[in-house]
């Protein structure tokens, strides 16, 4: 919330497994306020929620999430 | 019945049961002040909890969203940026009565606001320090 988001696959990867926002905000034990945030780019997970999801999906938190570096003008 | 109805609920229970207090109160001849509130607030407190305990099989759905949402990281987030910025705003309108209060001549409203802003600055400079070392 405030400052630079991560990309992320998430809803890409929940659509695929079939999950709805609310199923998948209850298998993590979070809010589909949540995930819907996430999947939006609003909001960025703790470490914590990054591992369970991608534990969840049985994926490495590099598929899910992406991290750009920001381009520094020179 | 969704969340939001459940809440509302709770609430008026506990409404209910502040007013069935203070009449109570009224009723048997009560006439001290403070016992009249208190019996509004401990009617309210008994109410509310008796209909808590009633809802916990009734409405378990709704109370497992509720205490989901109060551990979800977002929502955590939310309530800290959300209490900080009430701080942020309350210092601002205490100061600002605190001024208004000496230009007007209330100087006793002006001295309560002082003590207030104070004992506010005292707390936070407390929990800071304690979070500064948990953390």
């Amino acid at each position: 919330m405030g400052g630079k988001f991560l990309k992320n696959k998430l809803e890409q990867i929940r659509k695929e497994k079939g999950l709805s926002q609310e199923a998948l905000a209850s298998k993590l034990d979070v809010s589909r306020q949540t995930i819907s945030s996430l999947e939006n780019g609003r909001y960025n997970p703790s470490l914590l929620l990054a591992f369970k999801i991608a534990k969840y999906f049985d994926k490495k938190i590099e598929t899910i999430f992406i991290y750009e570096e920001e381009e520094q003008d020179e | 019945m969704n969340k939001k109805k459940y809440l509302i609920t709770i609430f008026l229970s506990g409404f209910l049961g502040y007013f069935g207090g203070i009449i109570g109160y009224t009723l048997i001849g009560g006439d001290n002040k403070i016992i009249y509130q208190l019996s509004g607030l401990v009617m309210a407190s008994i109410i509310g909890f008796i209909y808590y305990l009633y809802s916990k099989k009734k409405y378990s759905k709704e109370l497992k969203e509720i205490q989901v949402e109060q551990k979800d990281e977002r929502g955590q987030i939310i309530a800290g940026k959300s209490s900080m910025y009430t701080l942020i705003l309350t210092v601002i309108l205490s100061i600002s009565i605190f001024i208004i209060s000496i230009l007007i001549g209330y100087e006793l409203i002006a001295i309560l606001i002082g003590v207030l802003y104070i004992v506010i600055l005292t707390f936070y400079l407390l929990i800071h320090s304690y979070l500064e070392k948990a953390y």
